[in-house]
This record gives structure tokens, C-alpha cells and sequence, in this order.
């Protein structure tokens, strides 16, 4: 039996917490559809979300998953271009055989796969040319800034091999936020569907704090105190690094895991800072956004 | 007391804790084989970049093994460091209470981490005379020799400063002198 989810024309962070509530009942035998034809409008968070709502799909029921690829030609060419589909054919079961890759694109990174240290490298090491024409030319960061956003760029992989037990994907694309900051932006997503943060932290941290400890106590303890399930004292700078490079370029950061998010939020933003009750879904999904330069921000990186 | 050296120079982006715990076993493999009191240079010259957890996993873990080493005294100095390499070194080094010695990439003396002031005063002027005892040193800071004592005992058990009896010698200078025997033609000051 199979169960038809459309997916939302805007396919963004609100259009993923659609998808979760509707997977939510998929139970084994039941093969999950997503019909992206609809689909008119593609964020990196929204293009993550479907493999990741993929992914959930096929370990709850055991079936790989279908998908249905948007019509409209221009988003059918984004996707394509975003190498979305080398990654959906490990998820989904896919009718045809993956397009190509085209060339070289216009995003800062396509979907990658992450599953290994080594594909972080990779990641990190093939950025660089491209952080530098779109964060230094384009949006006007000073040079260090590529260095910084490669950092920033592998510790977030990395809280996927060390936490998530599980594999994950990242990608990241610069747009045009016209209406909610007349500005260029750099939208960088990470997602797993691993143990996520309530997991990760609950041996270290669950017997302290007893009842109250949920997905939002587990943020709240790595993203503001650097807590970690290690008991190494080295270990949990990676999301604070983050953190604190975000806010150093007033930009946003926003991570979901189980059923709670955490974000900073500089002033042109207006989520919660902590949000509970949301559709409870697996591993961590974060989104991080630098806005460009403007004129009166000096050189600081 | 002059240590042996062991030199590594590092070509790649040290990111991921995978990358830095092999980084780091390698070194300790190198250490272990050394029998007496050892020197380990890190140069990241060529380093293009080096991520916070990869930092702790390097630096930071080094820095430990030197603190504990025992029974013969170990000693890290990591060179050529760049700007970009010092926030991710710093941040895990002041994270656990730790300090490193270190030389910029233009060869200036660096220490990062945590340190009391006394301490880090005392660090920075053994490295510009290169060896100095108490008295002279005393003298140089304006400070009575036993108020420095305290400074120098820190110094000595992080493991900043090698003490050769009453002289204590920074790591730049035992650097010198172990290359000056490996070169017997240079003469040392």
C-alpha cells in the first residue's frame, strides 16, 4: 500500500515540518510517495528535507521510498544542478536512472552525502574556491572569512559522524532574501536522521536532570553550554564555534532535533529562540544563514 | 637538559578528530621511541586551515601528554602558525586551562591558552634571552626572584620552559642549539 504525500509548492523549513506530520503514521509495509511535482520554489533546507523524510520513511517501513520530480522546468534544472538526485538514489527508488551531474554550478555546494571523515575533507577541501567568489566578491566578507566558513562548514559535518550515528547530507546555495532583508544571503543546511541531540546527551546528561530532560534541555545544554556526550573535556567547541562565527556576522543559525529547535536570532530574524512541541522527528537539522556585508560593517571577520 | 628533536611538518587541512588523532598517534609513536627528554616541533606552515576539533585532538591532547609525561620529559613548540590557525589552537587550549609555546609564521614568539600573568611575563623574556637564570631574570622584570619562583615552577611543569639546573631555557633556544649540533659550522650566542 502506498501513501501519497504532496509536498508543498514552497519547498522551505515550513514546508518540512508539513512533510514530518504527514509521514508521521507510515508504519511498516506502507511505501511512502512524495509527489514534488507541484513544487515551485527550492530552498537547501527543503531539498535536504526530502531525503531526509525519504531516509525516515524507508527505516520505519522497510520499503525505499518513491519520489515524483517537480514539472516546472526551471526548479526540475535547480534540483539537477544541485546534485540532488546522486544522493535521493541511495534513499528513494528511483524510476529512472540519476541525470548527470551538470558541470560546474552556481551553488556554494551541492548535496553531498556525508557518511565518512574522508567526505568531509572533501567537502571542506573543495569548497574554497567558491566560498571565495561568493562570500569575499559576492557578499563582501573579508578573504579570512572563506577560512572561517570552512571551519564553520566542517565542524557542522562532523557533529553528524560523531553524534548522529547515522549518515547525513549538506548543502548550500547564496540567494536574493528581497523581501526579508533586501540582501544576498548564504543558506547553509546540514540534516541527519540519526540518535539527534536528546540521544546523543542523554547517558551524560539525562540522570541529572531527571523528568525535565527533553530535545529542548539536550539544545539548550550543546548549543548554549558546549555540552557533550563525551566526558572529554575537548569535546563539544565544534557548536559553540559555530555559534559564536554566526553571530560575529549577524547571521542566523537554527537547529531542529526530536521535537524542539534552538537558534540565535540577530535582530532582522523573528523566530523563538527555543521552540518545543513540534512533530517529533529523528537526527538534527540545521539551517545557518549569513546575510552580506553592508557598507557600514567594517572588515572585523 | 638537552632534549632530542622531533620534527614534523604538517601539509594538509587538519579537519575532522579523525585526521588529528592520526596526526597526533604518529607524533606519540615518534615520542615513545625517544628514550630521554624530547622536543616536539609541529610546523603548520603549510596548513591551510585547521578546524577546533582537529585542534584539540593535536594541540590541545599534546599539550596534556607534555603536562603528564613521565618518566622522560616531553616538550611540544608548534611553528608557522598563521592568524587563521589561532582561534580554533586558543579556544582549545583555554577551554581545559592549558597554554602552548609556539612561533608565528613571521617567527615571533606566541603563547597560547591560559596563563597567569607573572607566568606569561616570564615566558615571553626566557624566550627573548633564550636561557636565563632566576637572579638575572628577577632582575630584567623588576620582580624579587622569589615572588618569580612560583611563575617558574608553573612554566616548568606545563612544560613551557626546559630547566637545565639553575638556567631555564626557552624551547626556541633548545630548538637552536639541537640544530646547531646537527650543523656544528653555526655559533650560537
Amino acid at each position: 500500500m502506498s501513501r501519497v504525500v504532496q509536498v508543498p509548492g514552497t519547498l522551505d523549513e515550513t514546508a518540512f515540518e508539513t512533510l514530518i506530520a504527514e509521514v508521521r503514521g507510515l508504519d511498516d509495509g506502507s511505501r511512502l510517495l512524495l509527489d514534488a511535482r507541484g513544487v515551485s520554489w527550492v530552498s537547501p533546507y527543503g531539498l535536504l528535507g526530502l531525503l531526509a523524510v525519504g531516509q525516515e520513511a524507508r527505516v520505519r517501513t522497510g520499503l525505499a521510498p518513491l519520489i515524483e520530480p517537480p514539472d516546472d522546468d526551471e526548479v526540475r534544472s535547480y534540483v539537477d544542478r544541485m546534485h540532488f538526485w546522486p544522493a535521493a538514489a541511495e534513499v528513494f527508488e528511483l524510476d529512472a536512472r540519476p541525470p548527470k551531474p551538470h558541470g560546474e554550478s552556481d551553488a556554494l555546494l551541492e548535496v553531498t552525502t556525508i557518511r565518512s571523515h574522508e567526505d568531509v575533507h572533501r567537502v571542506v577541501e573543495g569548497v574554497r574556491e567558491k566560498a571565495q567568489k561568493i562570500l569575499h566578491n559576492r557578499l563582501g566578507y573579508p578573504k579570512p572569512a572563506v577560512i572561517h566558513f570552512s571551519v564553520m562548514l566542517s565542524e557542522v559535518c562532523q557533529n553528524i559522524l560523531e553524534h548522529a550515528d547515522s549518515i547525513g547530507w549538506v548543502c548550500a546555495q547564496r540567494y536574493h532574501w528581497r523581501r526579508r532583508l533586501g540582501r544576498d544571503v548564504v543558506v547553509l543546511a546540514v540534516m541527519d536522521v540519526g540518535v539527534g541531540f536528546e540521544g546523543s546527551l542523554a547517558t551524560e546528561h539525562a540522570r541529572r536532570t531527571g523528568e525535565s530532560w527533553s530535545a529542548a534541555a539536550a539544545l539548550e545544554a550543546a548549543f548554549l553550554h558546549g555540552e557533550s556526550r563525551f566526558r572529554d573535556p575537548g569535546r563539544g567547541q565544534g557548536l559553540q564555534a559555530i555559534r559564536s562565527q554566526v553571530v560575529r556576522w549577524d547571521g542566523a543559525v537554527r537547529i531542529r532535533s526530536g521535537d524542539a529547535r534552538i537558534a540565535h536570532v540577530p535582530a532582522w530574524d523573528d523566530v523563538p529562540a527555543l521552540q518545543g512541541g513540534l512533530a517529533p522527528f529523528p537526527g538534527a537539522q540545521v539551517l545557518i544563514v549569513l546575510p552580506a556585508r553592508q557598507n557600514d560593517e567594517d572588515g572585523e571577520t | 637538559m638537552r632534549p632530542t628533536v622531533a620534527r614534523t611538518e604538517l601539509y594538509s587541512y587538519l579537519v575532522t578528530r579523525h585526521t588529528g588523532r592520526t596526526v597526533r598517534t604518529n607524533i606519540e609513536e615518534q615520542l615513545a621511541r625517544v628514550e630521554r627528554a624530547a622536543l616536539a616541533v609541529l610546523d603548520l606552515r603549510h596548513v591551510p586551515l585547521i578546524d577546533f576539533s582537529c585542534a584539540d585532538e593535536v594541540v590541545a591532547k599534546l599539550v596534556v601528554l607534555s603536562v603528564d609525561a613521565r618518566p622522560h620529559r616531553r616538550f611540544v613548540l608548534f611553528r608557522g602558525l598563521a592568524e587563521h590557525h589561532l582561534e580554533p589552537i586558543e579556544s582549545a587550549l583555554t577551554r581545559q586551562g592549558l597554554a602552548a609555546a609556539a612561533e608565528s609564521d613571521r617567527g615571533e614568539p606566541l603563547l597560547i591558552g591560559s596563563l597567569e600573568p607573572r607566568a606569561a611575563a616570564a615566558w615571553r623574556e626566557i624566550w627573548a634571552l633564550g636561557h636565563v637564570d632566576v637572579d638575572a631574570l628577577a632582575e630584567r622584570l623588576d620582580e624579587r626572584a622569589e615572588h618569580l619562583l612560583e611563575a617558574l615552577d608553573d612554566l616548568e611543569a606545563r612544560a613551557l620552559v626546559i630547566r637545565d639546573g639553575d638556567i631555564y631555557v626557552s624551547l626556541g633556544r633548545a630548538l637552536d642549539d639541537a640544530a646547531a649540533e646537527e650543523e656544528p659550522g653555526i655559533d650560537r650566542p
